[in-house]
């Protein structure tokens, strides 16, 4: 019914802008005219989000128009017969975006804001607009939310993750454009945030860049605190009761933190495809859809690059996985991310396309890789400014919209998919020390590790600062996995996982997993239900332990390791395929299965340990042409190995999925489903049930919005069950939009489990392809 | 960034173009590929700041994907060897796949250690850990470099801490290189000592030994 597209709505018309002032903006009538459109008034009274808005408009608008001279500069005009004076201009954002619920905004609170961006929003709101325009605002007042963060903050980083280490060496590296007694005490907040976020949900974890990301949002949230003292007493009444309450007890100066904290959840959540900062693959896919529209919009530009050699999508990678904030200056940096949050991915492109066609002329002189890398390098940074940016996004042949980004993200998977899995099956021919470490680097935990022992007092400590070869020897004494640690020491395939899986450990107790975790409404209600006793402590977390269901394997683990043995180091199912997480569980069932029933463990036990000195780097010396007749017969050796993994049995897999199945429908269900019942006999009873499962009302609600999927292999429990599902919780509530694309996800993993391999490989696929958020 | 040396260049079109290479004009300068590699925040860019720039930023940034350096490099029998220094990042995540790969005239994708001459391989003394890691900096070279004669060189860098922030010694740095058969030296970005210079000097001239004039061509 409606078209969002930019260059028809809301939008600067930019011949009119030319007869009225410079600084005058305006809509154009018609994509206002909607307003009047009698379905979309009732949706939006429904919401009571625009009441304000259509007040104003009436109110302020057939008054203003007698006595506003239309010429005057810094008037808005909104719809034909409407301009605001700077004060209605204040008194408008105001209400929409302080004295307003703090709720997700609507499509036409969207475009109105965004025509406000384009000109340039004042400082004073954009803390607002980025906490509303996110959803951030919503989470935060959600009850179970509120000592959400502090909670969080308070446990201690007690196991071996990596990540904790790379946030602490950044952190002095992230505000090189402030003082150092200014960053001071920034660096503390941006510290607490990145842990925080790295306890939340340690899949995602740290990447570098986001100490960019959650620099830039302190700073905005910080620079505008002193101007909310002011308009404190007009924000919600939620919300001062929320901030009230948390004040008694905890340190007021944590708010900035709170509220940067769930809009950077909000960013790496829902707005960007989960496996972002995972794995990267999302950045991958997105630099490379970057590339090809680079050469469709700016084609002889990208011919002359190509001519002198340069490659567009190595500078895209740092403007992607930054949101520019890496390469452009600070007052036009938190301006694009004004329309970034508004309007979602596009703009990263639409901005990064602009800037190259800004920089074309410089560009096309320059006949060197060097001098193009120095353009590029530093004239965003010097020569840039914020209106002529925002103009040369909106020419025709930058239009892009998020659901063309969406399209091409699904199409590009594959590829990448490919050239990820060639990345795996590199050579590996080395001996010794070099197998030994390459190996090692596989476990997540392995590098945080030594960091945990370093300040630790202990026979550990020792072992880590030993000299190489001893320290070889000896690390197996303190390679040991703790169960309550959330990440398992032994589990390789960790940075392949999804975060739907995400769970909380509450206790030694097998761990809860919550698939709509993003689901805030449903999060609580299952905690409490779970748990309610111990609701305070909880970490959430991916916890899987497989390491300790076989006691065999750890044993044969460490003798293998200290012979060097290839049934370990050359184990086929460390080759597993990076951006398939089926694939990867099942590699790792099938590598602690192998080795907990290695044969012949007993001749091994009691060796002596080979010295590495003796295997040691037959790498670095061994001639080209041995290397190569090497690599041939090996790389044979590992397709062969790679195929059979694919051919190992589905048996383990299959039958956890339908427990996990069985146990969603006896959890969740009290009246049973037929099928369901159908379902049980024909499964071999579980003792303890592993993961509890649950579907929520959102389902309905995702399947609504993603409404080109596969219908056939939707069975019919599910259906059923959604039904039910509508009936125990009749709330539609708009926050959770946002995340609907998880819960899309989470959904499709219950239907591939369901339905086996029938059209399986279809939904795990679609694991991947997670949506923008539907603006 | 890359402050290049712009001396006699705008008379070259392309420094891809063959011709214009081992044309007669430019018979005296080769080209050189040096990638920049070790863990996060070992000192990388830094080393590259000093050389090229000649001096310390304290309010640095950590990288995000690579950057890029240029600069010439003149001996004493009047020939100069110019050197393309790629700046990697170090973080764990990049290191897996992301950055490394790149695209040569959009048809063949390659990643940065491919044609590299010369790899500066980086700890910080501060970190017993990144020396350990070294071992796997150097499998990677293997892996994915095309050029056998690959020279590699293991830098400690941030000599100029005090002792009681030492981790890695001198003599432990040294031992660990000669096991290996690689060139040592320990640096320091921070102070103007000139081994930064002198390590970049003798990688300079190694590479001008061990490669013939053809091979040292432009492969950025």
């Amino acid at each position: 019914m409606f078209e969002f597209d930019d260059d028809d709505m809301g939008f600067v018309d930019h011949t009119k802008q030319q007869e009225d002032s410079s600084g005058k903006l305006m809509f154009k009538s018609k994509s206002f005219r909607k307003d009047t459109n009698p379905k979309l008034m009732a949706d939006n009274k429904n919401n009571g989000l625009l009441d304000r808005i259509d007040l104003s408009h009436d109110v302020f608008g057939r008054k203003q128009r007698r006595v506003v001279q239309k010429h005057q500069a810094q008037n808005f005009q909104l719809r034909k017969k409407i301009i605001l004076t700077p004060q209605d201009q204040n008194e408008f954002l105001e209400n929409l975006l302080i004295r307003n619920k703090p709720q997700i905004l609507s499509k036409d609170e969207r475009k109105i804001l965004k025509a406000f961006c384009k000109k340039g929003l004042s400082e004073r709101y954009r803390k607002h607009l980025w906490l509303r325009a996110s959803g951030a605002s919503a989470m935060i007042n959600l009850p179970e939310n509120r000592q959400y963060y502090r909670n969080l903050k308070k446990q201690a980083m007690d196991y071996p993750n990596p990540c904790f280490n790379q946030i602490n060496l950044d952190l002095r590296r992230t505000f090189f454009e402030l003082k150092i007694n200014k960053s001071e005490q920034l660096i503390d907040k941006l510290r607490n945030v990145l842990a925080v976020y790295t306890k939340r949900n340690p899949t995602i974890g740290y990447c570098q860049g986001m100490n960019f990301l959650v620099g830039r949002i302190l700073k905005v949230m910080q620079s505008s605190e002193s101007t909310i003292n002011e308009t404190a007493n007009h924000s919600s009444v939620a919300k001062d009761n929320f901030r009230s309450n948390s004040k008694s007890s905890l340190n007021e100066n944590d708010n900035d933190e709170v509220e940067a904290f769930w809009i950077f959840v909000n960013m790496v959540e829902s707005m960007l495809p989960i496996d972002y900062y995972s794995n990267m693959v999302g950045v991958v896919i997105d630099q490379k859809i970057f590339y090809d529209q680079f050469k469709l919009r700016i084609p002889d530009l990208c011919h002359h690059l190509d001519r002198v050699g340069f490659d567009p999508s190595l500078l895209a990678f740092q403007w992607l996985v930054c949101f520019l904030s890496y390469n452009l200056p600070q007052e036009v940096s938190v301006k694009v991310w004004d329309l970034f949050f508004l309007q979602g991915t596009k703009i990263i492109f639409k901005v990064s396309l602009a800037l190259l066609h800004l920089m074309k002329g410089e560009l096309m002189k320059a006949r060197e890789f060097s001098e193009i890398f120095e353009t590029l390098e530093t004239f965003p940074r010097k020569t840039i400014d914020y209106k002529t940016l925002i103009q040369t996004t909106q020419l025709k042949q930058f239009k892009i919209r998020n659901r063309d980004i969406r399209y091409l993200r699904e199409q590009k998977r594959e590829g990448v998919q490919e050239e990820l899995k060639k990345l795996v099956l590199t050579k590996d021919i080395f001996r010794g020390t070099y197998q030994r470490l390459k190996f090692m680097n596989k476990f997540y935990l392995y590098s945080g590790l030594q960091k945990m022992y370093e300040n630790q007092d202990s026979i550990a400590k020792e072992v880590f600062q030993k000299s190489l070869d001893n320290y070889e020897q000896e690390l197996m004494k303190i390679f040991n996995c703790n169960t309550k640690w959330p990440i398992c020491l032994f589990d390789f395939t960790y940075k392949n996982k999804i975060p739907q899986f995400l769970c909380f450990r509450t206790s030694t107790n097998p761990p809860v997993i919550i698939e709509e975790y993003f689901n805030p409404f449903q999060r609580a209600h299952i905690i409490e239900e779970y748990d309610p006793e111990r609701k305070n402590e909880i970490l959430m977390e991916r916890g899987q332990h497989y390491c300790n269901h076989d006691p065999r394997f750890i044993e044969n683990f460490k003798i293998l390791y200290n012979n060097a043995h290839e049934a370990l180091f050359g184990n086929a199912n460390l080759l597993f395929d990076i951006t398939s997480e089926m694939n990867s569980l099942k590699s790792l069932r099938q590598f602690m299965k192998e080795i907990a029933n290695f044969q012949g463990i007993e001749e091994f036990r009691n060796k002596s340990i080979p010295s590495s000195r003796s295997t040691k780097l037959i790498g670095s010396k061994i001639s080209s042409k041995l290397v190569d007749s090497v690599i041939s017969t090996e790389k044979d050796k590992q397709q062969n190995m790679f195929q059979k993994i694919e051919e190992i049995d589905h048996d383990i897999l299959e039958q956890d999925q339908q427990q996990n199945l069985e146990q969603v429908l006896r959890d969740k269900n009290q009246h049973q489903l037929p099928n369901s019942e159908e379902f049980k006999q024909s499964l071999p009873k579980m003792t303890q049930p592993r993961y509890k499962t649950t579907l929520s009302r959102q389902f309905q609600i995702t399947n609504n919005l993603g409404a080109n999927q596969d219908e056939e292999t939707k069975s019919l429990d599910e259906e059923l069950l959604e039904e039910e599902q509508e009936e125990l919780f009749p709330l539609n509530n708009k926050i959770y939009r946002a995340q609907s694309s998880l819960h899309q996800s989470a959904l499709n993993l219950l239907a591939y489990q369901k339905v086996g391999n029938k059209g399986g490989e279809k939904y795990l696929e679609k694991l991947f392809k997670i949506p923008i958020s539907d603006i | 960034m890359g402050n290049c040396n712009k001396k006699g260049k705008p008379s070259r079109p392309s420094v891809r173009d063959p011709i214009n290479i081992r044309g007669d004009k430019e018979n005296k300068v080769s080209y050189a590929k040096v990638v920049l590699i070790g863990n996060s925040g070992v000192g990388k860019t830094s080393i590259a700041q000093r050389f090229i720039e000649g001096k310390f930023d304290e309010n640095n940034k950590n990288t995000v994907g690579a950057s890029y350096f240029q600069k010439n490099i003149s001996f004493k029998d009047g020939s100069s060897l110019c050197l393309y220094i790629w700046d990697t990042a170090g973080g764990e995540k990049f290191q897996a796949l992301a950055p490394l790969y790149y695209r040569v005239k959009s048809k063949y994708i390659i990643n940065i250690f491919q044609n590299a001459h010369a790899a500066v391989v980086c700890y910080s003394v501060t970190d017993d850990d990144s020396l350990k890691q070294i071992d796997t900096w150097l499998n990677k070279l293997d892996e994915h470099g095309n050029i056998a004669k690959m020279i590699k060189v293991v830098v400690g860098n941030k000599s100029d801490v005090d002792k009681s922030e030492r981790r890695v010694d001198l003599k432990e740095g040294k031992l660990f290189a000669q096991q290996r058969d690689l060139p040592f030296f320990e640096t320091s970005a921070l102070l103007n000592d000139g081994s930064i210079d002198e390590l970049f000097q003798k990688l300079a001239s190694q590479i001008k030994q061990s490669f013939t004039k053809e091979e040292l061509h432009a492969t950025v």
